[in-house]
């Protein structure tokens, strides 16, 4: 009779494998679209330019994205990364650094 | 019909006791006239219905509170760190209390970041919390 040992690293590879990181970019690119419809179009775009997908990760490179996407005593959250993760049906996993 | 969760959530937030204590009753969507003591800002990000029912039933609604602290001082990081710990553990039980016009089954913390807010000269302690909470009429 086989007994089944779980690999320790599956999830890490299975991650790695190609299939997976061909959807995850696909994802990637996906939310990267959600997160510039959700994004302000403010004075001249800059922000929604900003929005790219980089890999399997989407990154702001505007230098106010934080006061976009969280707000200030001014000025409300529009919050375009985390509105455009749900739009995208991802779910949504904050783990700040 | 489904209630106002931001209006819910605002109601419940101003009864907690530990709360009243810190920023009285300035639990609001928008920044108070004053700003010299604590107070908590809520915002509705996103509210989402479940796809998996056919009626309009259940929904999700993503929350981000801003706890501010008051006016700065040495243990202005403190205040606001209080304020938000304040809440999102009213927020954990949130789930166990009666609400005018929602049913709250659930309310998910998401993070809680320390993210003094630059744009007031000086800088203004924060701490800003995320819920999705899930509620039904």
């Amino acid at each position: 009779m086989s007994r089944f040992v779980p690999n320790p690293a599956a999830h890490q590879l299975l991650e790695q494998a190609q299939p997976m990181q061909t959807h995850l970019e696909d994802t990637a690119r996906t939310v990267a679209g959600q997160v510039r419809r959700a994004g302000p179009l403010g004075e001249t775009g800059n922000y929604r330019r900003s929005i790219r997908a980089r890999g399997t990760r989407v990154v702001a490179e505007d230098f106010a994205w934080h006061l976009v996407e969280y707000g200030s005593v001014k000025n409300p959250p529009y919050a375009p990364l985390r509105r455009g993760v749900r739009a995208a049906g991802v779910r949504l996993v904050e783990r700040p650094r | 019909m489904n209630a106002d969760i931001l209006a819910v959530a605002c109601a419940y937030l101003r009864a907690d006791t530990t709360i009243a204590g810190i920023a009285g009753d300035r639990v609001a969507t928008r920044t108070p006239a004053t700003t010299d003591t604590p107070w908590i800002r809520a915002t509705l990000l996103d509210e989402r219905t479940d796809e998996r029912v056919r009626v309009l039933h259940l929904t999700r609604s993503l929350l981000q509170l801003d706890c501010y602290a008051g006016q700065p001082r040495d243990y202005s990081q403190s205040e606001a760190s209080l304020l938000a710990r304040a809440a999102r553990q009213a927020l954990s039980v949130m789930h166990q209390t009666a609400h005018e016009g929602a049913v709250v089954t659930r309310a998910v913390l998401g993070s809680m970041q320390h993210l003094p807010d630059e744009t007031l000269a000086p800088a203004r302690e924060r701490y800003i919390l995320t819920v999705e909470i899930h509620a039904h009429p």
